[in-house]
């Protein structure tokens, strides 16, 4: 058994290893996590050619997927850059606060968690990288802080499909669960919001960021359990950010944060350069509503079928449909190229644009998205390899074995291990929300708190998720230092958990005291 | 448009193996035609070889 284990953390400790120590670029840590996934697979977990072909087949998909979204990302940041417009948004976050600390709060921690609310799937991070970075944030710096500052939101951002993903597959009552995760997460975020002030400028920052961290962190921590306990999940992390964005935009008046002088403007317009962005806002919003959404979803859906496979060990894979469905007129990457295209039009009207800007920005794209979405494919097949073949979950397995009646303090960190390898905290919930509900009732702990554990953790493990990760270097000019980054974010991710992990340990002692 | 430089041209080419193979992997599993399943596994394999060989530059 424990040589199963410890082969089934092989590709882990390759990916991790390589990016990490060797500092190899993630698309070579990537493909070599992919031949290391599949020669453990077919040579000790009885996983025949089949399975191995259809598990890539179906990371192919996921891949295709995430990727659309970075490309549409990028585009659309090239496009605002080439016209200016990301030179004139810093100006106009300068313009609204003198402080830099709270102009990083706002924008890498409130904002990037109500734009999590309302689009989600790497699109935060794709848009509030470029502002971090406009505003003299280092590249890598940015990227860590915008994975970092929306990671607490995920769970009931994306119009909360992490946590609907979640009541389906376990079958538990959502408004009980929705309660437990929104406090969690609501303790995530308070903390999250001293990490990023921490990151941006050490203890410095964290002690002189500390008043408004508490008064916004806890203003947004209850706006989010509120909205949990009335069920309005959908709008759960949307609520919240909002609530953040504008508590800190009033704390920005004070005298206090008002004392330096606001940037030069240089006749610049803010307003028009957040223009495209501003309109993907409203393009998500418009999407996820009820009737409009159903209308686009049941237009054109692309996906495929999958059949069962099973290894020679037992491990079985169920039929699937309709795998990864992608419904191209609602899919996040199509709302950013719209947004992207509509914002070139306007510039272009306005005059903003020059010579060749689009042709200029295609050409920046393509060479900006080879090597994370090359990364991104080779990850995520990695990971639906270790998925198919049965290897994730005897990896969680052995955590859960040895730590025994402590496993409520691990639950957390089994939730993060799930979104490091699907590069989603639906694909964790998906992976693990059974495991974390069969556990539960096995030690006779609370389900719902557990369960909630395990949200918690697949959110926060967003911000080292290496499919995400790509987004952010990818937009912050920093491709190919993945590896760099997730260091960087790795332990604060910890830090974030072992907070969460404490927190549901004494709720689960209360329950049973 | 910019030119792709060699290194971007071989990711660009890994890429294209990378998609390609085990979408004929779908194809022959779901067919099934052992023939391009050992095609389709040759080609991700060597599109991820290309991927790990590339010489790569670091921006930013």
């Amino acid at each position: 058994m424990l040589e199963l284990w410890l082969l089934s953390s092989a590709p882990f400790v390759t990916l991790l290893f390589s990016m990490i120590v060797l500092k190899w670029p993630s698309t070579r840590a990537g493909a070599a996590s992919w031949f290391v996934s599949a020669i453990v697979a077919y040579m000790f977990f009885g996983a025949d050619i089949n399975l191995i072909g259809l598990a890539s087949c179906k990371g192919l998909l996921l891949g295709i997927y995430v990727s659309y979204i970075i490309w549409s990302g990028v585009l659309l940041y090239n496009i605002a850059d080439d016209t200016g417009a990301i030179a004139d948004m810093a100006a106009g976050f300068s313009a609204m606060s003198g402080d830099q600390l709270i102009r990083v709060l706002l924008i890498g921690w409130t904002f990037v968690s109500f734009l999590q609310g309302i689009a989600g799937f790497g699109v935060p991070v794709a848009v509030v990288g470029p502002m971090l970075t406009s505003l003299g944030v280092q590249p890598l710096v940015a990227a860590s802080l915008a994975l970092l500052g929306h990671a607490w939101a995920v769970t009931f951002g994306s119009m909360a499909t992490s946590f609907l993903t979640l009541v389906l597959v376990t079958g538990l009552d959502a408004q009980p669960l929705a309660q437990w995760s929104a406090a969690l997460l609501g303790v995530s975020c308070i903390a999250t919001g001293f990490l990023v002030s921490y990151m941006y400028g050490g203890f410095k920052a964290l002690a002189r960021g500390f008043p408004v961290v508490s008064i916004v962190g806890l203003a947004m921590a209850l706006s989010l359990y509120l909205l949990a306990a009335v069920q309005s999940y959908v709008i759960a992390s949307t609520g919240a950010g909002l609530v953040g964005c504008a508590t800190l935009a009033l704390i920005s008046r004070m005298p206090k944060y008002r004392t330096k002088a606001s940037a030069k403007r240089n006749g610049s317009s803010p307003l028009l350069a957040f223009f495209p962005y501003a309109v993907l806002i409203l393009l998500s919003i418009i999407a996820s509503i009820g009737p409009v959404s159903a209308s686009l979803s049941s237009s054109i859906a692309l996906s495929l079928p999958f059949p069962e496979t099973e290894t020679s060990l037992g491990w079985k894979n169920k039929a699937v449909g309709s795998y990864s469905t992608i419904y191209p007129l609602s899919h996040p990457g199509t709302l950013v190229l719209e947004a992207a295209l509509i914002g070139y039009i306007v510039f272009r009207k306005k005059g903003k644009t020059k010579d060749g800007t689009m042709g200029r920005a295609l050409g920046k794209t393509v060479k900006q998205c080879l090597i994370p979405t090359v990364a991104t494919m080779t990850m995520v097949m990695t990971a639906l390899i270790m998925n198919e073949a049965g290897m994730t979950y005897v990896l969680a397995e052995g955590v859960a074995h040895v730590a025994g009646i402590f496993y409520p303090i691990l639950s957390v960190f089994v939730g993060m291990l799930g979104c490091f390898t699907t590069g989603s905290n639906s694909g964790s919930n998906t992976m693990f929300g059974t495991f974390q509900r069969d556990t539960a009732r096995l030690l006779g702990v609370s389900e719902y708190v557990l369960c909630a554990s395990q949200t918690t953790g697949g959110a926060l493990g967003s911000m080292i998720a290496p499919a995400k990760v790509v987004v952010g270097t990818s937009v912050t000019k920093a491709a190919g230092r993945e590896g760099e980054v997730i260091y960087r974010n790795m332990r604060y991710c910890i830090l974030a958990s072992l907070i969460s992990s404490i927190v549901a340990w004494f709720a689960i002692a209360s329950l049973r005291g | 448009m910019a030119k792709l430089d060699i290194s971007e041209k071989v990711i660009a080419l890994s890429l294209l193996l990378i998609v390609t193979g085990p979408l004929l992997m779908y194809y022959s599993i779901v067919n099934d035609s052992t023939s391009s399943l050992l095609a389709g596994l040759f080609l991700t394999a060597s599109g991820m070889l290309l991927a790990f060989l590339s010489p790569q530059h670091r921006h930013g």
